[in-house]
């Protein structure tokens, strides 16, 4: 799985967040082009799973029982900065490709990007 | 499509747009992001935003997408400064989820009508009348603060307060987005058709102010309850209350004179009643009446139709009103029913008979004080000819009411009996 993060920014850039894209028309396109090359790749050689945006973290429910009962609140849980952006879910074939695949997805979100193992089923296998 | 070659779109045609739009695109975005509250601020601000920029622009390709698009970045925007404003200020930003949502509170709402959802949520039976009055003429109408004042002679900011208040009421409910269950629709669906009547009402008889008639208002009701009709055809009384809204409506034109003043049924040009509503109407009658579930809106529907029927107010069949009449008291506990009955009861049987149907209403708290019962006494009175008690009885009626053509036909009224 291949995570990405971001603050505000990231969302005003596209015109996701609060406001139309900071990014003019043709970087728009061009960012939404080269992504949808990237997944079109992956998809035609069989190695996505699936993957998807998230919406403006402003968005976020955070949601937990107390006393039995239902509580939510709006906005991300944490102070941080940074929150999950997007994910990929990959399946590759070595290590190797998915640090890859990875490298160029950090280049294509222009951002940090995380790659981490999906349990298998059953959990850790060797 | 609307390329930019072609030529601006009239603002009217914009409006209607927008209109009918409004109760879709409020709900596209509370199904997907939730906050009702926000969303209906938001997709208000993309209205607004749509107004000023279409008419410049033109109408988008798929206007529906655009405004949804403006409407989301809005509720964005406003969410991010109240998250930073809790955060600022370190306020407690938990609420309470209903208990059931741990029990079997499951829903699908995949087929529910977005529109009638809507409107179900702005008549929420927790919110006071005047609120979803003016929360449905807002999320489900289209319709925006400024023009809701206008059409209901308040201050804006009268309006804005009732639609926030509105809104708290129904998150704190715990009302969720979907129709009520099947057990509870008959009786939401009851208030549904009350405030729409309300609305009806409200431009039909300004309960204040100087100009009698506000056609939008009654406009704007009856094309809501169209709508109502067309998403629930199998309520009988869906199409009584239509019914009744046309046959009413149809006599706007007859009902005030060249200086706005008020003009009573049996002084009416009927000439000037609008047959295209009255042919609507009552074709719309013959299609409920014989489903044999009748109801107070088919009943008054039907008495209109009545005095549709007569050509001259001395051809009116007072005796089926009084039959009708009789049927609709038992249903409705309604004072100002009993009251027009008692009016019926005279027309038909004479004053004295009408008079005493009055005297039994006089105790009842809701009528106390209510100017139509010391109207029609002075009427009764005046046929009666007792000329002087009715004289102070109009006289009496015109302090109690707040409309200034009332009060200007009710002392007409009694100079004429001096």
């Amino acid at each position: 799985m291949i995570m990405t993060f971001g603050d505000e920014s990231a969302w005003d850039t596209l015109g996701l967040g609060g406001r139309e894209s900071t990014w003019s028309q043709e970087q728009v396109d061009a960012h939404y082009q080269a992504m949808g090359e990237f997944y079109g790749e992956l998809a035609a050689n069989g190695e996505l799973v699936t993957g998807f945006g998230l919406a403006d973290p402003s968005h976020t429910l955070t949601i937990e029982v107390v006393d039995g009962r239902p509580v939510a609140s709006d906005g991300p849980y944490a102070e941080a900065k940074e929150v999950l952006a997007g994910f990929g879910i990959i399946e590759v074939d070595s290590h190797d490709r998915a640090v890859e695949l990875a490298a160029r997805f950090s280049a294509l979100v222009e951002t940090r990007v995380e790659l981490r193992p999906v349990l298998e089923q059953g959990g850790q296998e060797m | 499509m609307t390329g930019p070659a072609e030529e601006v779109p009239a603002e009217a045609r914009i409006e209607d747009l927008l209109r009918e739009l409004a109760p879709r695109v409020l709900a596209a975005v509370t199904r997907r992001f939730g906050r009702f509250d926000l969303a209906e601020d938001a997709v208000q601000e993309a209205l607004l935003a749509a107004v000023s920029g279409w008419s410049q622009d033109g109408i988008p390709p798929s206007p529906a997408a655009w405004l949804t698009t403006v409407a989301v970045r809005r509720m964005t925007d406003m969410l991010r400064s109240e998250q930073a404003r809790r955060r600022r200020e370190q306020l407690d930003a938990t609420r309470r989820l209903p208990e059931s949502l741990l029990g079997d509170d499951s829903i699908t709402t995949a087929d529910q009508d977005d529109t009638l959802v809507i409107l179900f949520l702005c008549c929420h039976p927790d919110v006071q009348p005047a609120s979803q009055l003016t929360l449905t003429l807002r999320a489900v109408g289209g319709l925006t603060t400024a023009e809701i004042a206008r059409a209901l002679l308040v201050p804006e900011a009268t309006v804005g307060q009732r639609i926030s208040r509105a809104k708290q009421r129904i998150s704190q409910s715990g009302a969720r987005f979907r129709l009520p269950a099947p057990e509870q629709r008959r009786q939401r669906l009851d208030v549904v058709m009350q405030v729409l009547y309300l609305i009806f009402n409200e431009g039909y008889t300004a309960s204040s102010g100087t100009t009698l008639q506000r056609v939008e208002l009654a406009a704007e009701a009856i094309r809501l309850t169209r709508m109502l009709r067309e998403k629930l055809p199998s309520e009988p009384e869906v199409g009584g209350l239509l019914a009744l809204m046309l046959l009413t409506h149809a006599r706007r034109r007859a009902r005030t004179g060249p200086t706005g003043d008020l003009i009573p049924l049996a002084e009416q040009d009927r000439s000037r009643w609008d047959r295209e509503l009255i042919s609507e109407g009552v074709a719309l009658l013959e299609d409920v009446l014989p489903r044999r579930r009748p109801g107070p809106y088919q009943l008054q529907a039907a008495i209109a139709a009545v005095h549709a029927e007569a050509e001259r107010f001395e051809d009116t069949d007072w005796a089926q009103i009084v039959a009708l009449y009789d049927v609709l008291v038992r249903m409705s506990a309604d004072p100002v029913v009993r009251l027009n009955s008692a009016v019926a009861v005279a027309m038909h049987r004479g004053p004295a008979a009408g008079l005493e149907l009055l005297d039994s209403l006089a105790t009842d708290p809701k009528l106390t004080g209510h100017h139509r019962l010391a109207a029609v006494r002075a009427h009764l009175l005046e046929q009666s000819g007792s000329l002087d008690t009715a004289r102070q009885a109009y006289l009496a009626a015109a302090k109690l009411t707040t409309s200034a053509p009332e009060q200007r036909y009710l002392r007409a009224r009694a100079a004429r009996l001096v």
